[in-house]
């Protein structure tokens, strides 16, 4: 990732160290996202601000090296088996969408096939998914507008802004902006988040050493955020919500949860994602976060795991990092 | 380019992580030989007193030496100050060692030693604490903040350093406000670390850390909320605030760590006491309740049922000072079983507990008491059977007749004075069926619904009276001291304190439901036993 910088009212300076960490640390812990088991990382912090805002714009330019079909079917099926029996779904067979709900799953042939119930009733029927299609099933959103327009509109693409190409690198801009993809859920109070996300300005130098503003808004795309119909690559979350964005675009593949009652009040709705969770050391439930944290390592450690890309922690700051098994 | 609010956020943001990259502890070891005096003489007679320490007899008497002692190694006031309660502390002394020659006559002499130790310590008019800060020529201006644990001698401490030349410009916080503001150049800690909350020390907001603590006392410190690792993997300096090395004094000096002779009171142990002391068994109903400690000395019940909410405020909320944008999102009820150290609880200080009632009773007119006398009656005949059957035999009778949420728990709920009744149609038939007043049930049920509107619409009135006395009042004063004052002017509601609440009970307890939410005098109440 090219160097970022930030304003000190006067000039653009180049992010301080803290700030360099978390970036560097969003990009490492999504560099090592894998399918066989869950990644966790837990970090304590003198404050929230800015904190999660920064790791899941690392965790969006890292993974926006990975092709969306690369990401979806592997993780995507793995979530699709897991899914509760009675999730409702479309499946999209020779070139027809059919409603449904998902039925558990079954291996034949050392293969593992989503099994949905197309049809109820008495003579019910069944569509048997492979993880090859299993971007023909689409988990129905529970606040998904099913109505279709009645006429046909339409809305012109933007082009990516220089500083977000900066950001994620040519090569990748062109599919970035283009497809809609959840590569980060943010849980948090969303005031903060917004402000920190789309209000604070920063900038990257072009080779003729002219800087490009942006705000972190540009390259994390959070949907919320943005317009209706806009790609995004992150979704935000309230803390008041008491279930998971559903459809198959919003799972996520990174949750990071803002605060100690994000980690405590959400993350039984991400069982499968892997977790940051930034703890503020001054929050009220500070205390009950570390127990639930260190609980959670005890119960289902894996593998401790060290980013050597990780070198110098800020004074101040705590992590501790490692592997479950899924 | 425009430095904006953003901007102005991320730079505070990067203060922090400066002021921990530069940090500097510095110990000032102060004396205070009469205070020490007191200390050991206290120490003799518990010692002396045995299991007999725990009588009623003494605990007044000991809750009086800790808290002076306590309030004299962490508030820098001189010791005869008035709002450290000096004077009164010696009368009730006294009067103990009067009574103590029948009562207790092998300690006369350990208690008269205590006295007389008190009254030199309570005569002596140095302000020790501050006048070790004015040693280390400290800078005298607003970069220097003194952290007050106790919010409610914010103020006093804030106008005693100003008669003072060497202080008159610092300025007094306490630890919240100084964890949620700027970072400072020099903060000041008074007592043993071990008394304040530990992100303090784990993320100081000062560059120049001065823990200031008698010589006498222990002050070794480790963080209590730490990431289970046997070793850890990532590397991480640790904060000077956080080590112990400092901790080091003259040969003959005897660290002391005894909590027991100077300490703040753990009022959970008292917890009890006031259960007892509020629990009026004559009034029959009863609800489970959990003990909230607050900000000056007080304390309140507050119903344990799940349902059972309590308004808060959140100074935490960013408030647009020309829109007033975010003050609505300020005020929320929250379940009383989410009530955490730090929050702010809004309750009735002048009129009783439940504030609610009386706007709803406002707004139910004319009907007001009928309506209640109609609640009452079917909630009076359901209590009389589980008094007769038992709660769990009730239970079971309401679930046989279609109730769908009858289990013991919300049986209480719905017997309490505090709760309307059952929301659920088929709980409430099951209740009236079993009473045997089948044939009111649409009268009454219409009662109860009656009842819930007045309830919320008083609740929004409430809220929005509150709203335009806190959008004009400076909440600064509640962030400082931890408590303050709302009149609702015309609400029928008296007025309301908002209180920062110090500790939560852990243990449950059985209370007069009429005792419910209305806080006391901690100090009252032990000095009324």
């Amino acid at each position: 990732m090219n160097e970022l910088y930030y304003s000190d009212g006067v000039r653009w300076l180049p992010l301080p160290q803290w700030a360099r960490f978390f970036l560097n640390l969003g990009e490492a812990l999504a560099s090592d996202i894998s399918t066989s088991r869950r990644l966790v990382a837990t970090i304590a912090v003198p404050t929230r601000s800015y904190t999660a805002a920064l790791l899941a714009c690392g965790v969006v330019v890292q993974r926006s090296s990975l092709p969306a079909a690369t990401i979806a079917v592997q993780e995507y099926f793995q979530l699709l088996i897991q899914a509760e029996k009675g999730t409702p779904v479309t499946v999209l067979k020779k070139g027809v969408r059919h409603k449904g709900v998902i039925d558990g799953y079954f291996m034949a042939h050392e293969t593992t096939w989503l099994r949905v119930k197309i049809r109820g009733g008495d003579l019910g029927a069944w569509a048997c998914v492979g993880e090859d299609d299993a971007l023909n099933v689409e988990l129905v959103s529970d606040q998904q507008d099913e109505s279709i327009p009645k006429r046909i509109t339409a809305k012109a693409v933007m082009p990516l802004s220089a500083f977000a190409e900066s950001l994620i690198g040519p090569e990748r801009a062109a599919s970035f902006g283009m497809v809609s993809r959840c590569d980060c859920v943010i849980v948090g109070h969303l005031t903060n988040l917004k402000s920190e996300i789309l209000e604070t300005r920063f900038a990257v130098r072009d080779q003729a050493g002219a800087f490009n503003h942006g705000v972190l808004q540009d390259v994390l795309r959070v949907r919320d955020f943005l317009d209706l119909g806009e790609h995004f690559r992150s979704v935000s979350m309230a803390l008041s919500k008491r279930s998971a964005p559903k459809a198959s675009t919003l799972t996520p593949s990174v949750v990071v949860f803002d605060g100690c009652t994000a980690f405590l009040r959400s993350r039984g709705l991400f069982p499968s994602a892997n977790w940051i969770a930034v703890l503020d050391n001054r929050d009220a439930t500070f205390a009950d976060a570390m127990t639930a944290c260190n609980q959670d390592y005890v119960k289902r450690k894996a593998d401790d795991i060290r980013f050597d890309s990780v070198l110098d922690l800020p004074d101040g700051i705590d992590l501790v990092t490692y592997y479950e098994s899924r | 380019m425009n430095h904006d609010l953003s901007s102005a956020q991320f730079l505070r943001t990067s203060r922090i992580y400066d002021c921990l990259r530069r940090v500097s502890t510095t110990r000032i070891w102060v004396r205070f030989p009469e205070l020490n005096r007191l200390s050991e003489c206290f120490r003799k007679l518990k010692s002396g007193l045995g299991e007999n320490a725990d009588d009623d007899y003494w605990a007044m008497f000991n809750w009086r030496i800790r808290r002076y002692q306590f309030l004299l190694s962490c508030v820098p006031l001189p010791p005869n100050h008035a709002s450290l309660g000096g004077s009164a502390t010696l009368g009730v002394l006294r009067d103990r060692l009067l009574g103590c020659s029948q009562s207790y006559p092998a300690h006369s002499d350990r208690v008269n030693d205590v006295v007389t130790a008190f009254k030199s310590a309570f005569q002596n008019e140095a302000n020790y604490l501050l006048q070790g800060v004015i040693d280390q020529t400290i800078e005298n201006d607003s970069g220097t903040v003194l952290v007050i644990r106790e919010g409610q001698f914010v103020g006093v401490v804030q106008q005693d350093i100003l008669l003072n030349a060497a202080t008159n410009k610092m300025r007094v916080m306490s630890p919240k406000q100084i964890s949620t503001g700027e970072c400072c150049r020099n903060i000041v800690i008074f007592g043993p670390r071990r008394w304040y909350p530990e992100y303090m020390f784990t993320a100081p907001r000062g560059e120049n850390v001065y823990l200031t603590c008698y010589d006498w006392l222990s002050d070794r410190w480790s963080s209590q909320h730490v990431f289970l690792r046997a070793t850890h993997v990532y590397a991480n300096r640790g904060i000077s605030t956080e080590q112990n090395v400092l901790d080091t004094r003259g040969p003959d000096k005897e660290a002391s760590d005894d909590d027991d002779i100077i300490a703040e009171i753990d009022l959970s142990q008292l917890a009890v006491h006031f259960a007892q002391s509020r629990d009026d068994s004559s009034e029959g109903e009863q609800v489970d309740a959990i003990l909230l400690f607050l900000e000056g000395d007080a304390a309140v019940f507050v119903d344990a049922s799940e349902d059972s909410k309590t308004m808060t405020i959140n100074l935490d909320v960013d408030v647009s000072p020309e829109t007033g944008v975010g003050n609505r999102s300020r005020f929320r009820r929250i379940p009383n079983v989410n009530i955490h150290i730090g929050d702010y609880v809004i309750l009735r200080t002048k009129g009783g507990g439940d504030y609610l009632r009386p706007v709803a009773d406002r707004f139910l007119g004319q009907n007001a008491q009928k309506a209640r006398a109609c609640q009452q009656e079917w909630k009076y005949r359901l209590s009389a059977l589980v008094r007769a059957d038992g709660a769990l035999a009730t239970s079971i009778a309401l679930l046989d007749r279609g109730s769908i949420r009858a289990d013991e728990n919300n049986l209480r709920t719905w017997i309490s004075n505090g709760n309307i009744g059952p929301q659920d149609f088929r709980d409430f038939e099951a209740i009236m069926e079993l009473i045997g007043s089948s044939e009111h049930i649409a009268e009454y049920w219409s009662n109860a619904q009656l009842i819930r509107s007045a309830h919320m619409r008083a609740g929004m009135y409430i809220r929005r009276s509150l709203l335009k006395v806190v959008a004009a009042a400076d909440l600064s004063t509640l962030g400082l001291t931890g408590q303050m004052e709302f009149e609702l002017p015309g609400t029928a509601a008296g007025s309301l304190t908002a209180f920062r609440v110090r500790s939560v009970s852990e243990k449950r307890f059985k209370i007069a439901s009429s005792r419910i939410a209305e806080p006391f005098e901690v100090f009252e109440m032990l000095e009324t036993s």
